[in-house]
């Protein structure tokens, strides 16, 4: 539960650094707002991971140091956050509420199809144990589960930079980019399944910037609150089953 | 990341074609991406047959002949690479399109070049991430950078972003790289990285039989293409092809000033993000003086001198000037002027010119203007009299896509071609929004979009109405309209004769009859692979390998190396993370010593960890630095004499530059070049500041209260 709270918080972090940073008055909110999610996705691995090779390992201190250092470069642009938002409150949503109606559409129906195919695929487990997955996730998911598995109690438990042994040729090193791999392994190590490890930075974090939305819905004038809120809500009927059943 | 991607496609597709219509078709471009294997297939076997196999990768023969990965099956549900790369990546191309917005009403030049060092920063995140994509970036922004030479050769301050962020990618992405140096020049028998068409490795690319062979050199080129992606590429070139036709045009128009020429119509209209735009006339006629003055934005400059009513010294910095202007009167504005700000690097050039001559370190450091503006006057037409307001500027990006294109035909980045398939995404993204654009500007036309696409007057443009006449078609439909909508819009298309008018009408109805045909053709395999992906559901572990996996995770010795059969699923290294011997066919790799040790000796040695706590804070600063270190101002760099007053930054003849000082310390009347040169504007920048100012907390604060007394003059 932890990795997953980790995980939403980071996200948010995301949003409110370059929300709060310099280049935010040229970006619309819709950009702000995914663009925050794929900052506050890969930076926080890159940050773990950094600390990890000071610390040659990935444990509770390497989290803790990790999280302040990234708790602190979020909370010096907080002030300039609360200002953008406040400035974006008064001028309103002129201009580009058509566009983040559209964006929201799109990404409500691309949920709509997405959400069952990574719930499906991200090695989700039946009542006996069995793990599961489906088409080139079948094929490519196990290497990726190796990875994060080589961090978390094998052969890469000695982080490093540059001395990462390959988990596949015993010997050699890994020559591959491990991020993504890197960041489930975190997550992991907070608590979270690998399964949510994998499927989390793929769709969860849905509810949480179109919970943003709807809270924007309801502070910035003018906003078509409807729209949003009925967004919000379809989304989540449509995660919650999945997640449930999941 | 899935939804983050499309949430970014769409908003970058809009800037980058001004097209809604088209975002959403690129978008549909992308995720049905896929080549003619699903269309034969069906047409032979049947729809059902069809569903039940990878029409992706196989044609009829079932070989696997045909070169793609689709989009969400093989990509982004698979490789987490992708899935974390591909949004930020469309990130920092956004990034990059607002920072070489050179039109009317775009940015002041410190906010361009913090645009630019903050994506150099976020692309230099994706080596570890997804290599194929850091190299797809670089060739893109690498083109565009060499492409808008005009532009920085007109105005070198803009030349010191792009280097900055050079530096910063260097810095960040270098030691990501040298990761895989040695990978890359010994790995695979010395053979990891390959050169030569990948087309010639595959059946389809081997011959041009039939009809291929009417295309000189290349036709086995365009028939691999065309078993892989469709009409993807033909529409690529077109689209390319389209948008050079109306910077042409629109480069023909320079020497005929417009009086409403459709200067209004800026890229990022569409999106929104650009306000405070000057009105038709206004930036026509800044513009028509503009293009003789000497830097970029001037247009916006001369509006603001013109409107000014203050007694705003002429040669102070004029961006900033107008970044305050705009900023003051803007309504809905979504940029804030940039205020006083230097980077870390340009501290460093600083610090180094005041070593010099003072002749020279004036021209180096920008006192004594040098500017190369010819190119840029030559140029700017062709981005300002487009129907799009910016084809120039995605022609730019069109070439760089086209680069990613080539390179990954020739160059194989590693073993198995089919991964260049994540490089060439990077060119899908931009391709496809390009192809959107053109396949949406029927129903633009039909619908009557013209005030915020440019698909009605590329309709006209393709029954070849004079581009003067388009663009004047175009300032009256986004014009804010005085009567009703209807009116203005008829009155907007009196500008254009009514035979043309009907031929357009045809033009258009034709055209829009062929987009279902094209996207058929582009998507249907992508999309049957799509909804295969549904029906497929495997066991990845039994219960007997989970409960193997923990017994060895509980028992072994994490660097414990299993041998095990030839598969990719194991529970030793699923389930333990322990090692294999050697996991798959096809290679075998000499044990190295440590790789059985559990001794202390095997952990990294004592100057890693240095090493990395040395570049993490360096790193850290450095970016903090280049991106948001803007406390000081340019000016301050210089001290002037006790007593002397120092406008606009120049110094009196003969005297140098003596180094870093603070304002603070400088103890009297300092004009800083940069800043605004009056107490309103002054307390207008200061309070957009704000944010910044709050951002950098305490310190930065108090920054800002020691500044305003000595912006006073």
């Amino acid at each position: 539960m932890m990795g997953l709270v980790w995980y939403a918080a980071t996200l948010a972090g995301g949003f409110i650094w370059l929300g709060g940073s310099s280049v935010a008055s040229s970006l619309t909110t819709v950009e702000i707002l995914w663009g925050g999610l794929a900052v506050g996705t890969i930076i926080p691995a890159f940050v773990t991971y950094l600390i990890g090779c000071c610390l040659s390992m990935l444990e509770i201190q390497t989290l803790i140091l990790s999280n302040l250092l990234m708790l602190y470069c979020v909370a010096e642009r907080v002030p300039a956050f609360m200002a953008e938002v406040k400035r974006r409150a008064k001028r309103g949503f002129a201009g580009e509420r058509l566009d983040a109606v559209i964006s929201t559409i799109l990404i409500a129906v691309a949920s709509a199809f997405f959400w069952p195919l990574y719930t499906t695929r991200m090695i989700p487990s039946d009542e006996h144990g069995r793990v599961y997955s489906g088409g080139s996730c079948w094929a490519d998911l196990p290497i990726h589960m190796t990875i994060a598995e080589s961090f978390l109690t094998g052969r890469n438990q000695d982080v490093s930079w540059g001395d990462m042994h390959s988990p596949v040729f015993a010997g050699e090193k890994m020559y591959y980019p491990f991020i993504p791999d890197w960041h489930a392994a975190v997550m992991v190590k907070l608590g979270a399944t690998m399964r949510w490890g994998f499927l989390a930075p793929g769709e969860l974090f849905l509810l949480l910037p179109f919970h943003v939305l709807r809270c924007s819905s309801f502070r910035f004038p003018g906003f078509n609150r409807l729209l949003a809120c009925l967004a919000c809500f379809s989304l989540s009927s449509i995660a919650l089953p999945h997640m449930q059943a999941s | 990341m899935c939804l983050s991607f499309i949430g970014l496609f769409y908003s970058f597709a809009v800037r980058l074609t001004r097209s809604r219509i088209g975002a959403i078709i690129g978008l549909l471009l992308t995720i049905g991406s896929g080549g003619q294997g699903g269309i034969n297939i069906l047409m032979r076997d049947g729809l059902k047959r069809a569903l039940e196999q990878d029409v992706i990768q196989n044609d009829v023969t079932g070989d696997g002949k045909v070169f793609w990965f689709a989009f969400v099956p093989h990509v982004f549900l698979p490789q987490r690479g992708a899935n974390f790369a591909y949004p930020l990546a469309l990130l920092v191309l956004t990034l990059v399109w607002k920072a070489t917005d050179f039109t009317s009403g775009s940015m002041a030049p410190g906010d361009k070049r913090r645009l630019l060092q903050y994506a150099a920063a976020l692309a230099a995140l994706t080596p570890l991430v997804q290599a194929h994509t850091f190299i797809g970036l670089a060739l893109i922004i690498g083109t565009v950078f060499v492409l808008d030479a005009h532009k920085w050769m007109a105005d070198l301050r803009i030349l010191g972003g792009w280097i900055a962020a050079g530096v910063v990618a260097a810095i960040l992405g270098w030691p990501q790289m040298a990761l895989f140096r040695k990978h890359v020049e010994k790995g695979h028998g010395g053979s990891f990285i390959k050169q030569g068409w990948i087309h010639r490795n595959h059946d389809f690319g081997r011959d041009a039989p039939g009809l291929w062979g009417m295309i000189p050199m290349a036709g086995a080129f365009f028939r691999f293409w065309w078993m892989s992606l469709g009409p993807a590429v033909p529409l690529f070139f077109v689209a390319l092809a389209i948008y050079a036709f109306d910077s042409y045009k629109g480069l023909l128009l320079r020497k005929k000033p417009l009086t409403a020429a459709g200067a209004a119509s800026t890229a990022d209209s569409a999106s929104g993000a650009s306000t405070g735009k000057a009105t038709d006339e206004d930036a026509a006629s800044g513009r028509a003086s503009g293009v003789s003055s000497s830097t970029s934005g001037s247009a916006l400059r001369q509006r603001n001198k013109g409107d000014s009513d203050d007694d705003s010294d002429a040669s102070a910095d004029s961006d900033d000037a107008a970044a305050a202007k705009k900023g003051k009167n803007a309504v809905g504005g979504t940029f804030t002027a940039s205020g006083p700000d230097v980077s870390l690097a340009e501290h460093l050039v600083a610090v180094t010119l005041a070593q010099l001559p003072t002749p020279l370190s004036n021209v180096l450091s920008g006192r004594t203007p040098v500017r190369y503006t010819a190119l840029d006057n030559l140029l700017r037409p062709a981005n300002d009299c487009s129907v799009h307001g910016r084809s120039l500027d995605a022609l730019k990006f069109g070439v760089g896509a086209l680069l990613v294109f080539l390179f990954g035909n020739y160059v194989n980045l590693q073993p198995w071609d089919r991964d260049n398939c994540k490089l060439f995404y990077i060119w899908v993204f931009i391709a496809t929004a390009l192809v959107g654009s053109l396949l949406a500007a029927p129903f633009e036309y039909i619908l009557g979009l013209g005030a915020s696409s440019a698909g009605p007057a590329r309709v006209y443009q393709a029954v070849m109405v004079p581009q003067r006449d388009l663009l004047v078609f175009n300032a009256a439909v986004s014009r804010p309209s005085s009567g009703s909508g209807s009116s203005a819009k008829s009155s907007a298309a009196e500008h254009i004769g009514v035979g043309r008018r009907r031929i357009a009408g045809t033009v258009s109805l034709i055209w829009l009859l062929a987009v279902p045909v094209l996207m058929f053709f582009a998507c249907a395999s992508g999309f049957m692979l799509f909804a295969r992906e549904y029906n497929l559901y495997h066991q990845l572990l039994d219960e007997d390998q989970i409960r193997m996996g923990n017994y060895i995770k509980e028992h072994l010795a994490p660097k414990s190396v299993i041998m095990h059969r030839d598969i990719h699923i194991m529970p030793s290294s699923c389930i333990a993370g322990r090692p294999s011997l050697v996991a798959y066919t096809g290679e075998w790799n000499s044990l190295e010593p440590q790789a059985h040790s559990t001794s202390p000796s095997a952990r990294p040695p004592l100057f890693m960890p240095v090493f990395i706590i040395a570049f993490l804070f360096s790193s850290f600063f450095f970016v903090r630095c280049c991106c948001r270190l803007d406390v000081v101002s340019r000016v301050q760099l210089l001290r002037p004499r006790q007593g002397q007053e120092v406008r606009d930054g120049q110094l009196p003849q003969g005297q140098r530059p003596r180094g870093l000082q603070r304002h603070e310390e400088v103890g009297h009347e300092v004009r800083p070049r940069r800043a605004p040169a009056h107490p309103p504007q002054a307390q207008a920048a200061a309070a957009r500041g704000g944010g910044r100012a709050q951002g950098r907390g305490k310190d930065a604060a108090g920054e800002g209260q020691r500044l305003r007394p000595s912006l006073r003059p």
